[in-house]
């Protein structure tokens, strides 16, 4: 693979590494840092790359493999999980259609998939956010298909439910 | 958009029985502008999601480090270059290698002739005259044949002791 090939296929997923490694490390920066290091493997890699059936599956099971070992070597280190980054309110995304209470919608519903259990979560982020098939899903995560299919139905009935309540109760 | 269609594909949805056109097609709706009263409380979710995949992204200047960093490692190990610097590494080990062994080889050799030309005093003669040699070896034996003598006139005296014991031994058989 050459550097153009690498600058085509392979940089653009880097927005999607960096939001699954956020995810898991809840830090912007140690996710940015992440996703270089992914990159580099990536590039240090390429030559059997060709053979590959989905490049930006392997890429992100790379990704989640480097933030677990990361997670790993310095886990005393949590932060909260609602720290900036999710700050959905704020920022240039504000349209003139969003009103505010949408947008306090949106901050529940964001802390609330965050409370979610981590392979909930993971599944959610895949495939709602990033939109990935169920086969990519089994093979980022390394879970079976069946498992990805569990957690993606408890998930999405659990935000159901919650958007229910948020409806009735106005409580996130 | 058909409201019968999106009804349908929402049920669909809360059942993960959608595919991921049909969910591309549910967040389009829900990111719009008309969405009717009752999925008031549904749109925010797929807003939520749509603000996630536009805010976490990373800038420009992140492109331009990852692909210095490559450009970096590009250079060094270019391709065929790599490989003859490689091989002439490894033969420099070998050389290395075969280096200390000869050095080894030669101390060891070096050390061997050495012993071999000295004299060994224990196994080689030290007299020319058989006389002489003849006076010296009498004044050994004579040495040791004296201290031999010291020796027993001490031992003797512990005889003493033994024939007293047997003479005990004797009477005591009486």
């Amino acid at each position: 693979m050459s550097l153009e090939q690498f600058k085509t296929r392979v940089l653009p997923v880097k927005d999607k590494l960096y939001r699954f490694a956020l995810r898991f490390l809840k830090d912007e920066d140690d996710a940015r840092d992440v996703v270089q290091e992914v990159l580099i493997k990536v590039w240090n890699k390429r030559e059997g790359m060709d053979q590959l059936e989905n490049m930006e599956a392997w890429c992100m099971r790379i990704t989640r493999n480097v933030s677990l070992d990361r997670l790993k070597s310095k886990h005393s280190k949590y932060t909260d999980p609602m720290k900036e980054g999710f700050d959905i309110s704020s920022g240039e995304s504000e349209t003139p259609y969003r009103t505010a209470e949408m947008s306090d919608m949106m901050k529940n519903i964001g802390s609330f998939i965050e409370a979610l259990p981590e392979k909930q979560r993971q599944v959610i982020q895949l495939r709602d956010v990033e939109g990935y098939s169920y086969k990519e899903i089994s093979d980022i995560l390394e879970i079976d298909m069946n498992q990805v299919k569990v957690n993606l139905f408890r998930a999405r009935k659990a935000v159901k439910e919650s958007l229910l309540n948020i409806n009735a109760y106005g409580l996130g | 958009m058909d409201l019968d269609r999106i009804e349908q594909l929402l049920a669909k949805y809360w059942d993960c029985e959608t595919t991921l056109e049909e969910e591309k097609e549910l967040g389009q709706f829900f990111n719009s502008e008309s969405v009717p009263a009752k999925w008031q409380s549904i749109a925010p979710l797929f807003r939520y999601y749509e603000d996630e995949r536009k805010n976490g992204s990373l800038d420009g200047l992140f492109d331009e480090q990852v692909l210095a960093q490559i450009e970096a490692k590009q250079e060094e190990p270019a391709g065929g270059k790599g490989k003859i610097i490689r091989l002439f590494y490894d033969m420099a080990k070998v050389a290395a290698v075969a280096l200390i062994l000869v050095t080894a080889g030669y101390f060891v050799r070096e050390e061997y002739l050495n012993k071999k030309d000295k004299v060994d005093p224990y196994i080689a003669d030290t007299f020319e005259d058989p006389k002489e040699a003849f006076e010296e070896t009498k004044k050994a034996l004579m040495l040791i044949s004296k201290n031999f003598n010291k020796g027993r006139k001490e031992v003797e005296k512990v005889g003493v002791f033994n024939e007293a014991q047997e003479k005990i031994k004797e009477t005591e058989a009486l």
